[in-house]
Parts: C-alpha cells; structure tokens; sequence
C-alpha cells in the first residue's frame, strides 16, 4: 500500500487511539482521584469486612499413659432466623413434597431431645433470632444439616468432654459453659492448659466467599498445652469402683481410696465416692464438687498412733520391745478418762503390741513421756497442719494449732489422733515417708506440662524432707507388718502371698463440742511390707454399718491387689521380724 | 565514492531540488508513521495479550476460590466424621462400657496372680483357679459417664457364633486364602459395625485359622479399623 493512501486512514486510527487514550486516562483520574474516596465507600459498603477471633483450643489431661481424660471437641449451637420461618419442600419419591412448619417443628424436637412445643414458641420471637439447642453433638449437628432448611443455622463452638465421666472428676474438676475453670486441675493447670486466641481479618462478598488475599491472619493462635497426670486412669477406676461399693455397703457419707509410690511420691489413683462427673457437674450436690482428699480433714484416729511410735523410737525413747502394762481405760491427774475400744484387764504389752491391738491407753503410756514440744515438731515434720506441696486448688492444711494452746486432754489424745484433723492425702504420706526409709516427699499428682513438641516441663518440686532415720522407718514398717499379721482386725487386711505392713484407724467424729455415735474409720497399707513400694489408704467416712475398721479392710485389700496385679509385684519372700509384743 | 562527490558538487534546479526534498521528507514521515503504526499494533497486541492473561488468571482464580471453599467443607464433613467416630470409640472403649461388657460375658478377676520368673523358671505364688467371690466378680459400673455416646449392644453380642469367641491361637504362616470369611452386623445404639469372622463352616479347605479360630477384626461400615486405646 502506497503512503500517500494510508496517511489518512493514519492519521484518523492516531486521532481515535489518542482520544481513546486521552478519555481513559481522564475517566482514570476520575476514578482514581476525584471520585476515589467516594467510590471506596459504596465498595466497602457493599462487603463485608470481617474481623473474627481464632479460638485456641483447649489443651487435653491424659493419664500417666497417655489416655485422654479431658478434651475439647467441637459442638454445635442450632438457631433460626424466625423472620424467614415458613414450610419446607423437599424431594419425597422424586416429588416436591411440601412440610408444614408444625412438622418440620416435629422433626426438629425429634433430632434435638426438646419438646415441640418448645421449637414452635421459638417460631414466634420477633427478630432474627432464636436459639432451639446449645452444643448438640456432631452427628445430630449433620442430621439437621441434612434437612436443608435455609432458616436453620449452626455456629460451632468449643466444649470440654470427659470421655471418662466421673473417673477421676474429682481431680480433673470443670469448666463452666463459657469455658472459665472452675476448680480441680482444670483450673490450677490453667495457665499450662489455657493457649492463646488468634485473629483473622477478611472481606466477604455478597455471595458470602472470602474475596481472594483479603483473608490475613493478624495474629496466630496458640493452643493449649497438655497436662500430663500421674493417674493410672485404669487404677483409678476400679478404685472409684470399689469406693463407690464401699460407701453403699457402709451407708456412709463418702469413701476414698489413695494410692502412692512410695518412692517417688506419685499418685496413682485418689479416688472418692460420690464424685463429680464433670460433663455434668451440675448435677452433683454441691459438698462432692471437690476433692475431700485433699481438702477435707478430720480427726484421723488411730492411724497417728504410727507417729506418736515413729517419734519416741527416733528420739531413742523407745524401741519396738518397749514393755507396758495396759489397763483398758486409764485416769489421768486431772479426772478425765481414757478407754481402750473393748473392755480388757491389765495386759503386758510391749510397743509392737499396743500398735498391733491398738490400745489408745497403751501409746498414750509409752509416747507421752517424749516432751510435747518434740511430738508437736515431729508431727509438723511428717507434714501435718500445712499443705502437702501437691498443688491442688484448695488444699487444706488441716489443723494442729500450737501445741502451747492444747489443753491436757489433747497433749494425750494427740498421740492416738484426737484434737488435731489431717487430710486423707497427710495421711497417706505418713506412710509413704515410713516406706521410704524416713523421707517425706510431696504427693505427686501432675507429671508435667506437655507442649506441642512432646516435652514435659515438670512442675516445680518440692525439696524431700528426712523426718526419721532409716532405721526409725525400719523398725516402724517392722511394727506395722505385725499389725497386719497379727491385729484383730489388722490381719483381715492380709493378702495371700505378700507381706503387708499397715495400721488400722476409728475415730469419732466430732459433732459440735463433743463426739457422736457415727466413725471415720481408715487403713493404710503398705506392700510389699520387706521391700515397701506401694501404700493404698482408704477411709470411710460417717459409717453407718460397721462402726471399727472392719469395715474398710475389704476395700484395701481389693484396692492393694490391684495394685499389685497391675504393677507384677511378685509375691513376697521371707518373713516378718520377730519382735515380741508382749511380755511376762 | 566518485558519486558522492558528484552529488555534492552538481547543483541540481530549485523544483527539482524541491521535489526531490519533499519526496524524501514523505519517505520519512511514512517511515516514521510505519513504525508508529507498528509500536501502536504491538502495543495494543501486548495489553490485549494481557488483558485476555489476566482474565483468564482472574477466573482460575475465582475458580479456585470456589475450590477451596468446596474442599474446606469436605474437609469439614471428614473432620466432623472423624470426631463423631472418635467419640463413638471412646464410649466404647471407656472403663465404664468394658465393665459392664466384661460383666455381661461373665469374667471373672484371678485373684491369685501368679509370676513365672524367667530368670530360674520358677512360679512366684500361688495358682487357684478364679472363682465367683466377692473380690473376683466384676461390678456393674458405679462410674457415673454423661459422655458415653455408644455402648456395647449385649443383644448383638448374643446373636453372634459362639465360634466368634474363640480365642484366637498363635499362627504362624497362615495365609487364610481358601477362606470365605463370614461377615455378621454388630450394632452400637448409633453406629454398625461389621465383625468379619472365621470361615464358613463348610470350606474346601480348611485352614489352620478355620481349626482354630481366627482373630477377630471390626471394620467400620466405610472400611476402616477404629483405633481403640489399650485398657
């Protein structure tokens, strides 16, 4: 084509593409400048910017095994629009089959567990809002999903399970429906199970999809931690089991049932009936919402006469052969009275006799004569009347006072456990210092907190405390072994095949300023007795059936049996010491 | 070289210099107003080239935005499966349904354990067979669990083969291929399972399994094996 021929085709395409140019440019600055701030506002306000929290997840309590106890999953809370209630279609046999609002209300209240009656007045609330269910599972979740009604909506939220139940709820505690924790481990682990909500922020269209790269995480969430118990949650069920037996058996208020490593001071199982089940926590009275084993005390009984032993060996005032002559009650210089539990004349018993029969007249006779002062600074070093070191919510100190404030009567009754209260866990941990050669450590009942990598970082601990020698603690398990071989009511506590050393426990308990008909009666147990590794204590509190340890020897002796089944203790070789206790 | 100098020293006429001017300033202007044309073709081909990427950039986008929504919400339903299948086995594996389980199908606890020491091969205490006594029967359940959402269905239980509790006996190198394994329903309140069995009684060949009695296995209706915790 010639030049000349193009040149004013050219020159029009110039002038067109220029003032296409020119107007686009134009319309640009329009657009970007002049009319910028008004055109972000329709935009803006045609979306949706969104800002939503990331929840964190709770962290989970497992077993010393790892089982889980308590956990989070996801629930659903079910809501409608009432503004848009009307019926539904849908598809019977390949036809459009239409559903009343009164049926549809039906198959609602079906799904939800609710009257339908309920689901209709819910029809009737002015507004675009009404909640029919809070927190119903997945599966009922996926079937109202699944009717495909346009005016019922769902909104996930979070909420604590507890696979096992009541197992172990009286340490693993609550949390309420917002999630706060209320007691137990879930609220002293707080800050370990507690994570850290996120935020997002994103702009939605009018279809409701997320615009592309509006979505920004502004802040991550972090989720909870594990806490990782020292339970043996299989233990700890059969544990409950037996105690729940025990306290039907008995008719007594509660029972509870411990058991430690003497070693190392775990926890294995504290079980208690009646207990808290925490996925229904408000269904439990209000006294069982706790844990008494560590936050009820009482006056123990007989089970201190193993201190008031322990403390006149180790300060050299005494030895397991230590004659004394027994009356069944004895007088003191005031007037007042002390009895033994049966009537008896005047018996010659050594120490290892008074322990094995009980004799309140007889521990008084032996271990009073150790100053007060000394009896009052070895109860304190046995770790009476002052918080174990366990770190559960609401831990009791129990109450010894100052022994310059007792009155005469409790400088004697304090040596077979009246006038002062314990808890089951002091108890227990008596025990555990005499099966541990004299040491005193903390109970344990969290191993640790476990992150998202797997490591535990274990709580802070506490320093062991040697309360009495080596030998003090031998020759206590020597005594308490023939309590268990040889006691009334010690031997019913035996196994066949294991040497067990243990003591037995009756107190009454106290009803205003005096004492009432109805007894707290406990043992405590140690196996295997020439190689102690284990101590169970149970106590029955309020029996109302069998008013002496009789009553509770069957639940130790179940507990202990299990224990040692579950740990393939080998039975025991060997026999006891021979101590005399008596003598002519 | 001999032109170039006979251009520079000839002096051609005025018109004739004009012409020839103006037919070179054209030849130019042509030259240069082709090249525009071209720049302007090439760039209007460049952002239609663009425009037509980024459009179809734009609808893979969206595209896989709706992708990404879709597949959020299959992964929501997998997740809410999982934790409803989960919860299912954490019923059926609680201490509180193996109880009752454990009770229903009458065992006992031994309550003589007995050791055999590997190192000398000697029996640590004694071995008297269980009995009935009261630390030796199994309680019913005193363990309250408002989170037991699926529990042992007895009645299923019953209706199986008695061959289905065999217990199963070490086998060694056994490929089971001539069985024809028999499959039976077992129903939770919320959830079937399906029991594969030993062989039909009846198969050509029978199997050391088919003698003995095979491991049991329970397969989910979607054909998976649910995880249960050991107790």
């Amino acid at each position: 084509m010639h030049p000349d021929h193009i040149q004013p085709r050219l020159a029009n395409f110039l002038k067109i593409i220029g003032l296409v140019f020119v107007l686009f440019f134009g319309l640009l600055v329009k657009v970007q400048v002049i009319d910028a701030d008004a055109i972000n506002k329709v935009s803006s306000d045609a979306r949706t910017q969104t800002d939503v929290k990331i929840p964190a997840v709770r962290g989970d309590i497992v077993d010393s095994a790892g089982h889980i106890l308590a956990t989070t999953v996801t629930r659903y809370d079910v809501n409608i629009d009432p503004s848009i209630v009307s019926a539904v279609t849908e598809k019977v046999n390949g036809q459009d089959t239409v559903f009343t609002k009164e049926q549809v209300a039906g198959q609602l209240a079906m799904l939800l567990k609710v009257p339908q009656s309920k689901i209709l007045s819910k029809f009737l609330i002015s507004g675009r809002y009404a909640n029919l269910a809070k927190a119903v599972d997945a599966a009922v979740y996926r079937q109202i999903k699944a009717l495909g009604i346009n005016w019922v909506f769902s909104d996930p939220v979070q909420k604590r399970v507890y696979p096992g139940g009541a197992l172990a709820g009286n340490l693993l505690g609550f949390v309420g429906s917002d999630g706060t924790p209320l007691a137990g481990i879930e609220r002293e682990m707080n800050a370990c199970l507690a994570g850290t909500d996120g935020k997002e922020t994103y702009v939605e269209g009018a279809d409701g999809i997320i615009i592309p790269e509006s979505l920004k995480v502004t802040q991550p969430a972090r989720n909870g931690s594990t806490v990782v118990l020292n339970i043996n949650s299989d233990l700890q069920y059969y544990a409950q089991q037996v105690v729940a037996d025990t306290v039907m058996n008995l008719h007594s208020d509660w029972a509870s049932g411990i058991v430690i490593e003497a070693k190392t001071g775990k926890i294995l199982a504290a079980a208690e009936a009646p207990t808290v089940d925490p996925n229904a926590f408000w269904k439990t009275k209000s006294q069982n919402l706790g844990s008494k084993i560590f936050q009820f005390a009482f006056e123990p009984g007989s089970i201190m006469k193993t201190v008031s032993a322990a403390t006149a060996l180790d300060v050299g005032m005494a030895t397991p052969a230590t004659p004394a002559i027994v009356p069944d009650r004895l007088r003191t210089s005031w007037g007042q009275y002390i009895y033994d539990s049966e009537i008896h004349g005047f018996e010659k018993l050594t120490l290892t006799g008074v322990l094995r029969d009980s004799s309140n007249v007889g521990i008084v006779k032996i271990t009073s004569k150790v100053p007060l002062a000394t009896r009052f600074a070895y109860l304190k070093r046995f770790g009476l009347g002052a918080k174990t070191g366990v770190g559960f919510q609401g831990e009791s100190s129990g109450l010894i006072g100052d022994y310059k404030n007792w009155d005469k009567m409790t400088d004697l009754v304090s040596t077979f456990g009246q006038g002062i209260a314990v808890t089951p866990i002091q108890t227990a941990m008596i025990y555990q210092t005499v099966a541990n050669q004299g040491v005193r450590l903390a109970p344990s009942l969290v191993a640790g907190c476990k992150d998202a990598s797997g490591s535990i970082a274990p709580l802070p601990s506490v320093a062991p405390q040697t309360v009495i020698s080596p030998a003090t603690a031998q020759s206590t398990m020597d005594m308490l072994e023939k309590v268990v071989e040889f006691g009334p009511i010690g031997r019913t506590a035996q196994l066949a095949g294991y040497r067990i050393g243990g003591k037995t426990g009756t107190a009454q308990v106290s009803v205003g300023h005096g004492y009432g008909n109805l007894h707290a009666i406990s043992f405590v147990g140690i196996a295997p007795a020439e190689n102690p590794q284990y101590i169970v204590a149970v106590t029955a509190y309020k029996s109302r059936r069998v008013s002496n340890s009789l009553g509770i020897t069957p639940a130790f002796r179940r507990i202990m049996l299990q224990v040692l089944r579950t740990y393939r203790v080998p039975p025991s070789s060997g026999h006891s010491k021979k101590i005399p206790m008596s003598w002519n | 070289m001999s032109a170039v100098r006979l251009e520079r020293f000839s002096q051609p006429q005025p018109e004739a210099r004009y012409a020839t001017a103006t037919r070179s300033t054209q030849a130019i202007a042509v030259q240069a107003r082709t090249s525009i044309v071209k720049m302007i073709m090439w760039a209007v081909l460049g952002v239609a080239t663009v425009s037509i990427a980024n459009l179809a950039l734009v609808s893979l986008n969206a595209q896989a935005i709706y992708d990404i929504s879709n597949l959020k919400n299959a992964n929501a339903q997998a997740t809410t499966s999982a934790q409803i299948l989960s919860e299912q086995v954490d019923s059926l594996s609680s201490q509180q349904n193996l109880s009752n389980t454990a009770r229903h199908l009458g065992m006992i606890i031994n309550s003589n354990p007995v050791f055999l020491r590997m190192a000398d091969g000697k029996v640590l205490g004694k071995a008297t067979p269980a009995s009935l006594s009261a630390t030796g029967r199994v309680s019913t359940n005193l363990v309250a669990n408002a989170a037991l959402v699926a529990t042992t269905n007895f009645a299923a239980l019953k209706a199986l083969p008695r061959d289905n509790f065999a217990i199963p006996k070490a086998t060694f190198s056994v490929s089971g291929a001539n069985q024809t394994p028999t499959n039976t329903q077992v129903s939770t309140s919320t959830q079937t399972f399906t029991v594969v069995g030993p062989a039909a009684a009846g198969t050509a060949k029978p199997s050391v399994i088919a003698a003995h009695g095979a491991p049991q296995q329970v397969v989910l209706p979607s054909g998976g094996i649910p995880a249960s915790p050991t107790h």
